[in-house]
Formats: C-alpha cells, structure tokens, sequence
C-alpha cells in the first residue's frame, strides 16, 4: 500500500457536494476511555461512549445552492457527512474506503471570517453521530 | 412519501431535474436541502374522487 497525498477528497455534506470549495479535512473518532481501576491493581480503563469529529475547511461561497447557503439552515441540526479519500476512485474498496457519519450535529458556522486580502474561508466542526466505514 | 425535484448540481443523491424521494435522503436534513434551493418539493397530483350518486 503507497501512501496517499490528499489531491482528491470526496467530501459531502447533507448530501451536498463540497469537494472543491474545501482545502481542508478531518476525521476523528474517540472512545473515551473509563477508568475501572481497582485496589490492588494498576490503572485499567474500558470504553465508553464513542465520540467523532470532523472538521471542514471551506471557502466560502455566497452563490445559489454553494456553501453558504448549504451550511447556513444545518446549524443547530443533525445531518448525514461521507468522506472518502479519493472521490475519482469510484465505488468504496480497501484501499478507498467510505467514512459515512449519520446524525452529526453542527453547532456554528462563520459565515465571513479572512483578513484583507484573504480567502473568505468558514470551519465547520461536526461532533456526534454514527459512523460508519464502508470498503466495499 | 414526499418527492423531490433535484434543482442543484451540486447535489450528490441525485441528478438535477430528476427527482428522489423522501425515503432515499435518510439522515439528510430535507428541510436545510429546501432552504439552500438543493431540492424543490414535488407537489402531489390530486387524484379527482368521483362519487356514485343516485338517480
């Protein structure tokens, strides 16, 4: 398996392509741990509740059915996220699996953020939610 | 079952001016779809109810 650069990131939100306003991506996914530990014995942790964050840098766009106006009804709601590392790929497979997280929450979302100069860019963190990898 | 006609083409569940149902946007939040001129709901043809009467 070769490593991977980034120059292809399938990235969907609500079912809204958004691959090529977006220069940034991340997926997280955490258990927390829960600590277990007993007298007499070392620290031991279990798994608790599994947490996942994705955060979504885009640049923004004002255009009819373009970012903003794709992002600015989802805050304060649940909604549906797939990534995938190379969107050309096609169909999920081992080597170009499909993280789906259904039910993530966004809290905020800045809709003019850049200095002079700048790109508009807004950041978008989904927390929450189901996630699911697909390979095939 | 609510149908929706697809307006963007930046909608990836479907292609623009065809139309998906309800139940294919699971998870999706239909209404912010709406709101951002994704999707359009299809208004439901109303089916004409003739009664029999008597003569």
């Amino acid at each position: 398996m070769a490593q991977i650069v980034l120059k292809d990131v399938g990235i969907t939100i609500n079912g809204t392509e958004l691959s090529d306003r977006s220069n940034s991506v991340e997926v997280n996914y955490e258990i927390e741990s829960v600590e277990v530990t007993a007298f007499g014995g070392n620290r031991s942790f279990v798994g608790g509740l599994q947490n996942n964050t994705c955060t979504v840098e885009l640049m923004q766009d004002f255009a009819a059915a373009n970012v903003e106006a794709t992002i600015f009804p989802l805050v304060g709601t649940q909604t549906t996220l797939t990534f995938e590392p190379v969107k050309s790929a096609g169909a999920p497979s081992t080597t170009n699996p499909t993280y789906t997280i259904t039910g993530a929450y966004l809290a905020s979302h800045t809709p003019i953020s850049g200095g002079v100069g700048e790109v508009g860019m807004t950041s978008l963190t989904f927390t929450g939610g189901t996630l699911v990898k697909t390979v095939a | 079952m609510t149908t929706y006609k697809v307006l963007s083409d930046r909608f990836a569940l479907g292609e623009i001016g065809k139309t998906v149902d309800s139940d294919a946007l699971a998870g999706c939040n239909i209404a912010a779809l709406v709101e951002a001129g994704h999707l359009a709901e299809v208004s439901a043809k109303s089916k004409s109810v003739t009664s029999e009467q008597d003569k």
